[in-house]
Protein backbone atom coordinates (compact mmCIF):
# COMPACT_ATOMS: atom_id res chain seq x y z
CA UNK A 1 0.00 0.00 0.00
CA UNK A 2 1.58 3.47 -1.20
CA UNK A 3 0.78 6.23 1.66
CA UNK A 4 1.10 9.83 0.56
CA UNK A 5 2.82 11.75 3.37
CA UNK A 6 4.31 14.99 2.51
CA UNK A 7 4.99 15.50 6.17
CA UNK A 8 8.55 18.13 7.00
CA UNK A 9 11.55 15.56 8.36
CA UNK A 10 11.09 17.30 11.42
CA UNK A 11 7.60 18.10 11.91
CA UNK A 12 7.69 17.79 15.67
CA UNK A 13 10.28 19.76 16.55
CA UNK A 14 8.97 22.30 14.52
CA UNK A 15 5.62 22.23 15.96
CA UNK A 16 6.76 22.03 19.49
CA UNK A 17 9.09 25.19 18.25
CA UNK A 18 5.94 27.00 17.09
CA UNK A 19 4.63 26.22 20.48
CA UNK A 20 7.42 27.49 22.33
CA UNK A 21 7.20 30.81 20.09
CA UNK A 22 3.83 31.60 20.84
CA UNK A 23 4.90 31.10 24.70
CA UNK A 24 7.93 33.47 24.37
CA UNK A 25 5.77 36.17 22.90
CA UNK A 26 3.07 35.87 24.90
CA UNK A 27 4.94 36.71 27.70
CA UNK A 28 7.59 39.78 25.64
CA UNK A 29 10.55 37.43 26.14
CA UNK A 30 13.30 37.60 23.37
CA UNK A 31 14.98 34.41 23.05
CA UNK A 32 18.71 34.54 21.51
CA UNK A 33 20.19 31.08 20.55
CA UNK A 34 23.69 31.11 19.83
CA UNK A 35 25.38 28.52 17.80
CA UNK A 36 29.26 27.85 17.80
CA UNK A 37 32.42 25.38 17.87
CA UNK A 38 33.43 24.38 21.11
CA UNK A 39 36.06 26.40 22.49
CA UNK A 40 34.69 29.63 20.28
CA UNK A 41 33.96 31.39 23.87
CA UNK A 42 29.83 30.75 23.60
CA UNK A 43 30.15 31.19 27.55
CA UNK A 44 32.39 33.91 27.60
CA UNK A 45 30.43 36.20 25.49
CA UNK A 46 27.57 35.19 27.34
CA UNK A 47 28.93 36.26 30.18
CA UNK A 48 30.21 39.81 28.56
CA UNK A 49 26.40 40.10 27.47
CA UNK A 50 25.12 39.66 30.74
CA UNK A 51 27.58 42.59 32.13
CA UNK A 52 26.55 44.70 29.51
CA UNK A 53 22.70 44.66 29.74
CA UNK A 54 21.91 43.07 33.47
CA UNK A 55 21.08 47.03 34.76
CA UNK A 56 18.16 47.14 31.78
CA UNK A 57 16.75 44.02 31.09
CA UNK A 58 16.15 40.38 33.14
CA UNK A 59 18.11 38.18 31.77
CA UNK A 60 18.12 34.03 32.04
CA UNK A 61 20.83 31.73 30.33
CA UNK A 62 19.97 27.98 29.09
CA UNK A 63 22.65 26.06 28.53
CA UNK A 64 23.34 22.82 26.48
CA UNK A 65 25.95 20.83 27.08
CA UNK A 66 26.49 17.03 26.59
CA UNK A 67 27.31 16.74 29.89
CA UNK A 68 28.29 18.64 32.91
CA UNK A 69 26.91 21.43 34.72
CA UNK A 70 30.40 23.87 34.19
CA UNK A 71 28.61 26.39 32.13
CA UNK A 72 25.72 26.91 34.11
CA UNK A 73 27.50 27.14 37.71
CA UNK A 74 29.68 30.10 36.12
CA UNK A 75 26.27 31.54 35.46
CA UNK A 76 24.87 31.27 38.48
CA UNK A 77 27.91 32.75 39.79
CA UNK A 78 26.84 35.88 38.34
CA UNK A 79 23.40 35.90 40.18
CA UNK A 80 21.96 34.65 37.20
CA UNK A 81 19.44 32.51 36.68
CA UNK A 82 20.70 29.64 34.13
CA UNK A 83 19.18 26.05 33.56
CA UNK A 84 21.62 23.57 32.39
CA UNK A 85 20.44 21.17 30.11
CA UNK A 86 22.61 17.84 29.50
CA UNK A 87 21.27 16.07 25.97
CA UNK A 88 23.71 12.45 26.62
CA UNK A 89 25.02 12.72 23.37
CA UNK A 90 22.98 14.22 21.13
CA UNK A 91 24.98 17.38 19.27
CA UNK A 92 21.99 20.14 19.19
CA UNK A 93 19.01 20.92 21.72
CA UNK A 94 15.27 20.49 20.42
CA UNK A 95 12.78 22.23 21.06
CA UNK A 96 11.60 19.31 23.79
CA UNK A 97 14.30 20.31 25.50
CA UNK A 98 13.77 24.17 26.21
CA UNK A 99 10.31 23.61 26.98
CA UNK A 100 11.47 21.57 29.78
CA UNK A 101 13.94 23.96 30.51
CA UNK A 102 11.82 27.16 30.65
CA UNK A 103 9.34 25.45 32.85
CA UNK A 104 11.48 25.85 36.12
CA UNK A 105 12.18 30.12 34.56
CA UNK A 106 9.81 32.60 35.88
CA UNK A 107 8.73 34.19 32.22
CA UNK A 108 6.97 36.68 33.63
CA UNK A 109 9.95 38.34 35.07
CA UNK A 110 12.47 37.40 32.10
CA UNK A 111 12.97 40.30 28.78
CA UNK A 112 15.59 37.78 28.10
CA UNK A 113 16.74 34.20 27.47
CA UNK A 114 20.12 33.61 26.20
CA UNK A 115 20.57 30.00 24.56
CA UNK A 116 23.59 28.14 24.22
CA UNK A 117 23.40 25.41 21.90
CA UNK A 118 25.61 22.46 22.05
CA UNK A 119 29.27 23.58 20.44
CA UNK A 120 28.44 22.61 16.93
CA UNK A 121 28.69 24.58 13.34
CA UNK A 122 26.16 21.80 11.72
CA UNK A 123 23.54 20.14 13.40
CA UNK A 124 21.90 23.36 15.36
CA UNK A 125 21.07 24.48 12.46
CA UNK A 126 18.36 22.70 11.47
CA UNK A 127 16.57 22.35 14.56
CA UNK A 128 14.27 25.24 15.28
CA UNK A 129 13.66 25.95 19.10
CA UNK A 130 11.33 29.00 19.09
CA UNK A 131 14.15 31.57 19.03
CA UNK A 132 13.36 35.06 17.85
CA UNK A 133 17.29 35.11 16.46
CA UNK A 134 20.19 32.57 15.51
CA UNK A 135 23.42 34.21 16.44
CA UNK A 136 26.58 32.51 15.66
CA UNK A 137 30.14 33.00 17.23
CA UNK A 138 33.40 32.33 15.42
CA UNK A 139 36.81 32.65 17.52
CA UNK A 140 40.25 33.35 15.22
CA UNK A 141 41.73 30.23 16.50
CA UNK A 142 39.17 28.36 14.40
CA UNK A 143 40.20 30.02 10.82
CA UNK A 144 38.99 32.46 8.29
CA UNK A 145 37.85 29.71 6.41
CA UNK A 146 35.05 28.36 8.71
CA UNK A 147 32.46 29.86 5.94
CA UNK A 148 33.45 27.95 3.48
CA UNK A 149 33.47 24.92 5.37
CA UNK A 150 30.11 25.16 7.36
CA UNK A 151 28.26 27.51 4.93
CA UNK A 152 24.70 26.48 7.06
CA UNK A 153 25.19 28.11 10.05
CA UNK A 154 26.33 31.38 8.15
CA UNK A 155 23.32 32.14 6.27
CA UNK A 156 20.88 31.34 9.18
CA UNK A 157 22.72 33.72 11.62
CA UNK A 158 20.69 36.95 12.00
CA UNK A 159 24.41 38.33 13.33
CA UNK A 160 27.86 36.77 13.27
CA UNK A 161 30.62 37.63 16.13
CA UNK A 162 34.05 37.43 15.61
CA UNK A 163 35.62 36.57 18.96
CA UNK A 164 39.11 36.24 20.21
CA UNK A 165 40.20 39.06 17.78
CA UNK A 166 42.74 40.03 19.68
CA UNK A 167 44.87 36.67 18.78
CA UNK A 168 44.72 37.72 15.12
CA UNK A 169 48.11 38.17 14.77
CA UNK A 170 49.25 34.79 16.34
CA UNK A 171 47.14 33.12 13.87
CA UNK A 172 47.75 34.89 10.70
CA UNK A 173 43.79 35.26 10.60
CA UNK A 174 42.65 36.72 7.16
CA UNK A 175 39.93 39.41 8.30
CA UNK A 176 39.43 40.61 4.82
CA UNK A 177 39.30 36.49 3.02
CA UNK A 178 36.65 35.75 6.38
CA UNK A 179 34.35 38.99 5.96
CA UNK A 180 34.22 38.32 1.70
CA UNK A 181 33.21 34.99 2.55
CA UNK A 182 30.78 35.76 5.16
CA UNK A 183 29.18 38.16 3.07
CA UNK A 184 28.46 35.76 0.05
CA UNK A 185 26.63 33.65 2.21
CA UNK A 186 24.90 36.24 3.99
CA UNK A 187 24.52 40.01 2.60
CA UNK A 188 22.82 41.55 6.30
CA UNK A 189 24.12 40.00 8.91
CA UNK A 190 26.84 42.30 10.72
CA UNK A 191 29.87 41.39 12.16
CA UNK A 192 31.01 42.09 15.48
CA UNK A 193 34.37 41.82 16.48
CA UNK A 194 35.00 41.18 19.69
CA UNK A 195 37.69 40.30 22.63
CA UNK A 196 34.63 38.94 25.06
CA UNK A 197 37.20 38.60 27.87
CA UNK A 198 39.58 41.60 27.19
CA UNK A 199 35.86 43.46 26.77
CA UNK A 200 36.66 44.83 23.34
CA UNK A 201 33.73 45.81 21.10
CA UNK A 202 30.95 44.10 23.82
CA UNK A 203 29.31 47.81 23.79
CA UNK A 204 28.45 47.68 20.15
CA UNK A 205 27.14 43.64 20.08
CA UNK A 206 25.12 44.51 23.50
CA UNK A 207 23.51 47.91 21.18
CA UNK A 208 22.67 45.14 18.33
CA UNK A 209 20.55 42.88 20.49
CA UNK A 210 19.18 45.93 23.15
CA UNK A 211 17.82 46.98 20.39
CA UNK A 212 16.45 43.92 18.68
CA UNK A 213 14.92 43.57 22.26
CA UNK A 214 13.10 47.10 22.49
CA UNK A 215 12.05 46.22 18.85
CA UNK A 216 9.97 43.06 20.64
CA UNK A 217 8.82 45.05 23.53
CA UNK A 218 7.53 47.69 21.47
CA UNK A 219 5.46 45.86 19.54
CA UNK A 220 4.22 44.01 22.42
CA UNK A 221 3.37 47.77 24.09
CA UNK A 222 1.63 48.02 20.49
CA UNK A 223 -0.80 45.37 21.05
CA UNK A 224 -1.87 45.78 24.09
CA UNK B 1 40.32 3.97 18.91
CA UNK B 2 39.08 2.68 21.99
CA UNK B 3 38.07 6.21 22.53
CA UNK B 4 36.17 6.42 19.51
CA UNK B 5 34.20 3.50 19.63
CA UNK B 6 33.28 4.85 23.57
CA UNK B 7 31.87 7.83 21.57
CA UNK B 8 29.84 6.61 18.99
CA UNK B 9 28.04 4.59 21.48
CA UNK B 10 26.94 7.29 22.97
CA UNK B 11 25.45 9.16 20.01
CA UNK B 12 23.37 6.13 19.24
CA UNK B 13 22.02 5.79 23.21
CA UNK B 14 21.48 9.71 23.38
CA UNK B 15 18.67 8.70 21.20
CA UNK B 16 16.80 6.68 23.51
CA UNK B 17 16.51 3.35 21.47
CA UNK B 18 18.29 1.68 24.93
CA UNK B 19 20.80 -0.24 23.04
CA UNK B 20 24.34 0.11 21.64
CA UNK B 21 25.05 0.09 17.95
CA UNK B 22 28.54 -0.56 17.23
CA UNK B 23 30.10 1.55 14.54
CA UNK B 24 33.36 1.02 14.98
CA UNK B 25 33.50 -0.20 11.39
CA UNK B 26 31.47 2.85 10.17
CA UNK B 27 34.19 4.82 7.35
CA UNK B 28 35.80 7.59 8.37
CA UNK B 29 33.13 10.11 6.40
CA UNK B 30 30.44 8.76 8.62
CA UNK B 31 31.57 9.10 11.73
CA UNK B 32 32.27 12.58 10.78
CA UNK B 33 28.66 13.32 9.17
CA UNK B 34 27.03 11.03 11.60
CA UNK B 35 25.35 13.00 14.36
CA UNK B 36 23.74 14.95 11.88
CA UNK B 37 21.74 12.46 9.69
CA UNK B 38 21.13 10.76 13.13
CA UNK B 39 18.97 13.55 14.31
CA UNK B 40 17.59 14.02 10.37
CA UNK B 41 16.83 10.00 10.57
CA UNK B 42 15.34 9.70 14.00
CA UNK B 43 12.61 12.59 12.83
CA UNK B 44 11.99 10.29 9.98
CA UNK B 45 12.02 6.81 12.09
CA UNK B 46 9.06 8.75 14.13
CA UNK B 47 6.80 10.30 11.54
CA UNK B 48 7.17 6.65 9.05
CA UNK B 49 6.87 4.49 12.21
CA UNK B 50 2.99 6.70 13.32
CA UNK B 51 2.13 6.53 9.61
CA UNK B 52 2.89 2.88 9.25
CA UNK B 53 1.39 2.01 12.56
CA UNK B 54 -2.39 4.17 11.85
CA UNK B 55 -2.48 2.02 8.57
CA UNK B 56 -2.31 -1.26 10.10
CA UNK B 57 0.82 -1.86 8.42
CA UNK B 58 3.58 -4.83 9.42
CA UNK B 59 5.89 -3.71 7.58
CA UNK B 60 7.41 -0.80 5.95
CA UNK B 61 9.12 -1.53 2.54
CA UNK B 62 9.76 1.40 1.01
CA UNK B 63 10.34 4.89 2.14
CA UNK B 64 11.07 8.22 -0.11
CA UNK B 65 12.47 11.37 1.35
CA UNK B 66 13.50 14.79 -0.41
CA UNK B 67 16.21 16.63 1.21
CA UNK B 68 18.05 19.46 -0.14
CA UNK B 69 21.46 19.99 -0.22
CA UNK B 70 21.69 23.10 1.63
CA UNK B 71 20.36 21.11 4.89
CA UNK B 72 23.96 19.33 4.89
CA UNK B 73 22.88 16.08 5.05
CA UNK B 74 24.73 13.84 3.06
CA UNK B 75 22.79 10.83 1.41
CA UNK B 76 25.32 8.06 2.17
CA UNK B 77 24.94 8.73 6.15
CA UNK B 78 21.15 8.68 6.06
CA UNK B 79 20.92 5.78 4.77
CA UNK B 80 23.40 4.76 6.72
CA UNK B 81 21.66 6.43 9.74
CA UNK B 82 18.75 4.60 8.97
CA UNK B 83 19.66 1.32 8.80
CA UNK B 84 21.06 1.39 12.75
CA UNK B 85 18.57 3.10 14.11
CA UNK B 86 15.41 0.65 12.11
CA UNK B 87 16.92 -2.73 13.40
CA UNK B 88 14.63 -4.52 14.85
CA UNK B 89 11.66 -1.60 13.93
CA UNK B 90 8.86 -2.32 11.69
CA UNK B 91 11.20 -0.25 9.02
CA UNK B 92 13.84 -2.80 9.45
CA UNK B 93 14.95 -3.65 5.79
CA UNK B 94 13.00 -0.77 3.94
CA UNK B 95 14.27 0.87 1.07
CA UNK B 96 15.34 4.52 1.69
CA UNK B 97 15.34 6.65 -1.66
CA UNK B 98 16.76 9.98 -1.17
CA UNK B 99 16.19 12.99 -3.62
CA UNK B 100 18.73 15.15 -2.75
CA UNK B 101 17.32 18.85 -4.07
CA UNK B 102 19.38 21.35 -5.81
CA UNK B 103 19.58 25.25 -4.32
CA UNK B 104 17.88 28.00 -5.98
CA UNK B 105 17.81 31.04 -5.29
CA UNK B 106 15.66 34.64 -6.38
CA UNK B 107 17.54 37.98 -6.32
CA UNK B 108 16.06 40.55 -4.60
CA UNK B 109 17.16 43.47 -6.99
CA UNK B 110 16.45 42.22 -10.26
CA UNK B 111 14.11 39.36 -9.57
CA UNK B 112 15.87 36.31 -11.43
CA UNK B 113 15.95 32.49 -10.49
CA UNK B 114 18.46 30.22 -10.55
CA UNK B 115 20.29 26.68 -9.53
CA UNK B 116 23.23 27.05 -7.68
CA UNK B 117 25.71 24.90 -5.63
CA UNK B 118 25.99 25.63 -1.52
CA UNK B 119 28.41 28.16 -1.70
CA UNK B 120 27.77 30.61 -4.56
CA UNK B 121 24.48 32.44 -4.70
CA UNK B 122 25.58 35.43 -5.87
CA UNK B 123 22.95 36.68 -8.75
CA UNK B 124 24.05 35.45 -12.03
CA UNK B 125 22.29 38.14 -14.01
CA UNK B 126 23.22 41.17 -12.09
CA UNK B 127 25.69 39.80 -9.47
CA UNK B 128 23.87 41.61 -6.33
CA UNK B 129 24.48 39.50 -3.25
CA UNK B 130 21.29 40.73 -2.18
CA UNK B 131 19.49 37.11 -2.77
CA UNK B 132 16.98 34.64 -1.23
CA UNK B 133 17.25 30.98 -0.73
CA UNK B 134 14.08 29.05 -2.94
CA UNK B 135 14.64 25.82 -2.42
CA UNK B 136 17.90 23.39 -1.12
CA UNK B 137 16.89 24.01 2.96
CA UNK B 138 14.02 21.34 2.34
CA UNK B 139 13.78 17.72 4.52
CA UNK B 140 10.70 15.91 3.85
CA UNK B 141 9.18 12.76 3.85
CA UNK B 142 7.31 11.96 0.73
CA UNK B 143 5.33 8.64 0.75
CA UNK B 144 5.68 5.30 2.54
CA UNK B 145 4.81 1.61 0.55
CA UNK B 146 3.76 -0.75 3.48
CA UNK B 147 2.57 -4.22 3.94
CA UNK B 148 -0.71 -5.04 5.34
CA UNK B 149 -1.55 -8.24 7.05
CA UNK B 150 -2.64 -10.71 4.75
Amino acid sequence: MHIDLEQPILAKNDELAAQNRAMFADKGVFVLNILASPGSGKTSTILATIEALRDEFNIAVIEGDIASSVDSEKIKAQGIAAVQINTGGACHLESNMIRRAVEVLDLDSLDLILLENVGNLVCPTDFDLGENAKVMILSVPEGDDKPLKYPGVFQVAEAVVLNKVDTMAVFNFNEDAFTDAVRKLNPRAPIFRMSATAGTGVDEWAEWLAQRIHALQRGEAAKE
Amino acid sequence: MQTDRGACFLLIEGYGRGKCVLLADAPLLHYTYLMHELGLMTGVMGVVTQAAEEAGAVRVTDISLSVGEMTEAIEDALVFAFEALSEGTICEGAALHVNMGKPASRCLECGAEYEHDRFHMTCPTCESPFTELIAGKEMKIDSIEVDLPD
